[in-house]
């Protein structure tokens, strides 16, 4: 789900007046508080706050909010804002005036809370002021205990009927749950995995999604059985325990050792598996706190509260969580046990990426590309989409531009959706058609890493970005947003470049670093970057692990159990 | 001497020996009494020392699992205090970061302000009017001074004591990594 309603809102006349206008053009700060409105009342545990701001007609450095006090929380900038521009068309900034930060505010299920607002905004001359506050209350959905007493019943029917399901286990076989067969990153990474335990690890794979899709093909090629559930609404108690019992049952019947759940929102999954008495692994990708992620999947207070708590035990109950970046694993450290949460970094296939190109083939390919040979290529790739920050990139870029005339941004990635339409708005706008190229999304990038000098990953939410991993493996220098696994892969100024999150300054002075490094010492520092995640680069490893992973569980559980505790919305 | 009188004898050898017997069953029995009473002692004795160790071994567990706990706990503490630290160290560097990168974008506007003011000097090929090129020179003179008080700032924070004190972890960071 998107919440970025930043797109559509309109934009307060009256805050749009509070800028001054003179020979020097606009002065102070202009700009509009949009959501949350004062007094209003938000459901669920997270604020979100959405608004746009223009500091001298500029876009600011940073923005950063308070909810009641607490630590201040980056706010993602250089959103687009059409409807701000439309009123102010002669400050070229408007357009991306947008900003929004989400909030998570610990409360109960049922429990109602009174929260302060504050914006503040740091300009790019590095001065700071309050932009706006608010007070507003915050409440989460209360427990329906008739609906309890339903879900309870059918969960203890579902156990009676499991207990009649004897097949034997075999703990080469595993059977995976997993989000989606679409092309993605989680899913990509599965099919690899697939692939490895089939191919070289002498396991039997069965896989559970909900709905059909390109990858079901490949996984079957591969050797795996695929199951389509069609889609439940894991939302509501009710639905969410049929869906459990469903893949309870199939769980039993498979005659799977274990089970591995893929991905932080199939926690359906891990619940069938606890409810068949099978040992679980979960997989989790993402970093993001819990009610961050339920907000941007099931919207504000979109899980039934005892949903919510069946996918906290579950994290809790799970035999072993297993993340790509030990950032995320901290992250999740508070609702298991240390010993049951383990990072297991994920490689790529280095022989794909053998960067055996010349230099006369890279010639030929920036020729291609309408590329000044000279040119020092700042390379990004991901499917361009808000946190991604690629309109921040473009803006950084033009405020470097005239100290590096050869530099030159490549942004592999984009598709048709509002936010790219900004971003091509963006370069047109600041004339540097020129200077930037702006692709669509590619299945196969290797051509562009072959072109780039720099690789820049500006997104503000990674675990360990697949994308950098393949940069180091083909030489190619990284600079970075320190996020999560960012840190773990890049050490700032010894094997690549890091800067801050959400604050253009940093990615300004971040490219300013990276461009004004000589070729000798690039070089250096790709040569450290490959030895620095050496260890985990190549995938050949990870099968392996995962394989000894999964029957080591196998083997911890008994057979045959007669009675399941788990299982059904407590 | 007559067979009733050979009878008697041996009779009464028969007796004596009896006699004897029961004497000795009595102190044999006597002495069994006694052997059984020491046993007794000794079980006692036994019982008492195998409470003991069993005492003692429970101790020691007890102990040896306490202080495991004890450990445990501690390194608990250790580890919660060492994550503490390094958001703290964190905290401190983006602060750092934050004021390295305005000192660098404020050498970044002043190098293009430069540019612009010796252009439109110059041969006047800069589509600046006079009032913008003054702003500019203004905005240069502000940026100049910014730039000495947060470099002065920095080299004041550089000389505080947890800068010091944690300047030979990022070397040894440095060189571990440069390896």
């Amino acid at each position: 789900m998107n919440v970025a309603t930043a797109t559509t809102a309109t934009p307060n006349p009256g805050a749009v007046g509070a800028a001054s206008r003179s020979a020097g053009g606009v002065r102070g700060v202009s700009g509009s508080l949009d959501s949350p409105a004062e007094n209003v009342v938000v459901h669920g545990n997270v604020v979100v706050v959405i608004g746009w701001v223009l500091w001298d007609g500029r876009l600011v450095s940073r923005i950063e909010v308070e909810v009641d006090g607490a630590k201040p929380v980056r706010a993602r900038t250089t959103l687009p804002r059409i409807d701000v521009a439309a009123v102010l068309p002669d400050l070229p900034d408007a357009v991306l005036a947008g900003y929004e930060a989400r909030v998570p505010v610990d409360i109960a299920a049922g429990e109602s809370r009174e929260v302060s607002v504050r914006v503040i905004a740091h300009s790019r001359a590095g001065a700071g002021q309050v932009i706006a506050t608010r007070v507003c209350t915050v409440r989460s959905r209360a427990f329906d205990p008739q609906e309890r007493a339903v879900v309870e019943r059918n969960a203890a029917m579902s156990r009676q009927l499991l207990a009649g399901i004897q097949v034997p286990r075999d703990p080469d076989h595993v059977l995976v749950f997993t989000h989606s067969l679409r092309v993605g990153g989680g899913e990509l990474w599965l099919a690899e995995l697939i692939g490895k335990l089939l191919r070289e690890n002498g396991i039997h794979v069965t896989v559970v999604a909900p709905a059909d899709g390109p990858l079901r093909a490949e996984l079957e090629g591969l050797g795996a059985r695929v199951w389509l559930t069609g889609d439940h609404d894991v939302a509501r108690s009710l639905p969410y325990q049929a869906y459990v019992n469903e893949l309870a049952l199939i769980a039993r019947a498979s005659g799977a050792g274990s089970v591995l759940v893929n991905t932080l929102g199939v926690f359906a999954g891990v619940d069938a598996a606890l409810l068949a008495q099978l040992p679980v692994a979960w997989v989790i990708h993402e970093s993001f706190a819990l009610a961050d992620f339920e907000l941007l999947n099931w919207g504000a207070d979109g899980l039934d509260p005892s949903v919510r708590r069946r996918w906290q035990d579950c994290l809790g109950a799970a035999d072993a969580l297993l993340f790509v970046a030990d950032a995320t694993r901290e992250l999740f450290l508070r609702y298991s046990a240390p010993r049951k949460c383990l990072t297991i970094k994920y490689g790529i296939d280095v022989t794909r990426l053998d960067r055996a190109g010349s230099a006369e083939e890279t010639s030929a390919l920036r020729r291609r590309y309408g590329i000044d040979e000279r040119a020092q290529v700042l390379l990004t790739v991901g499917v361009s989409e808000p946190r991604k920050g690629h309109a921040a990139l473009v803006v950084a870029f033009e405020r470097i531009r005239r100290h590096h005339p050869y530099a030159h941004l490549v942004i592999v990635g984009m598709i048709d959706s509002p936010y790219c339409h900004a971003v091509h708005r963006c370069v047109a706008e600041r004339r540097l058609d020129d200077r930037v190229t702006l692709v669509p999304i590619v299945r196969d990038p290797r051509a562009y890493f072959q072109i780039a000098d720099f690789f820049v990953n500006s997104s503000d939410i990674e675990s360990l970005p697949r994308s950098i991993i393949e940069a180091v493996a083909f030489g190619v220098p990284v600079l970075a947003a320190d996020v999560f696994g960012s840190r773990d892969l890049v050490v700032d100024g010894v094997t690549g470049w890091l800067f801050s999150p959400n604050d253009s300054n940093a990615l300004t002075v971040g490219l300013a670093r990276a461009l004004d490094s000589s070729a000798g010492e690039r070089e250096l520092m790709a040569g450290r970057a490959l030895r620095h995640i050496g260890g985990f680069l190549d995938s050949t490893h990870y099968g392996g692990q995962y394989a000894s992973l999964m029957r080591g569980l196998a083997a911890a559980v008994p057979a045959h159990v007669d009675s399941a505790p788990g299982g059904g919305p407590s | 001497m007559t067979a009733g009188s050979v009878h008697t004898d041996r009779a009464l050898s028969v007796q004596v020996e009896l006699a004897a017997l029961r004497t000795e069953r009595s102190v044999l029995l006597a002495d069994r009494e006694r052997s059984a009473l020491q046993l007794a002692a000794v079980q006692a004795d036994l019982d008492r020392t195998s409470a003991d160790l069993a005492a003692l071994a429970a101790l020691v567990d007890r102990d040896s699992s306490r202080r495991r706990s004890d450990e445990a706990a501690d390194l608990a503490v250790e580890l919660a205090a060492a994550r503490r630290d390094r958001d703290l160290a964190y905290e401190e560097l983006l602060r750092t970061r934050v004021e390295r990168d305005q000192l660098r974008i404020d050498q970044l506007r002043w190098e293009l302000m430069s540019h612009l003011a010796e252009e439109a000097d110059g041969d006047g090929s800069v589509d600046e009017d006079p009032g913008q090129v003054a702003a500019l020179r203004e905005q240069l003179a502000a940026s100049t001074a910014s730039t000495t008080a947060v470099r002065q700032e920095l080299a004041a924070y550089q000389r505080t004591v947890s800068w010091r004190l944690t300047a030979p972890l990022r070397t040894v960071r440095r060189w571990q990594l440069s390896r």
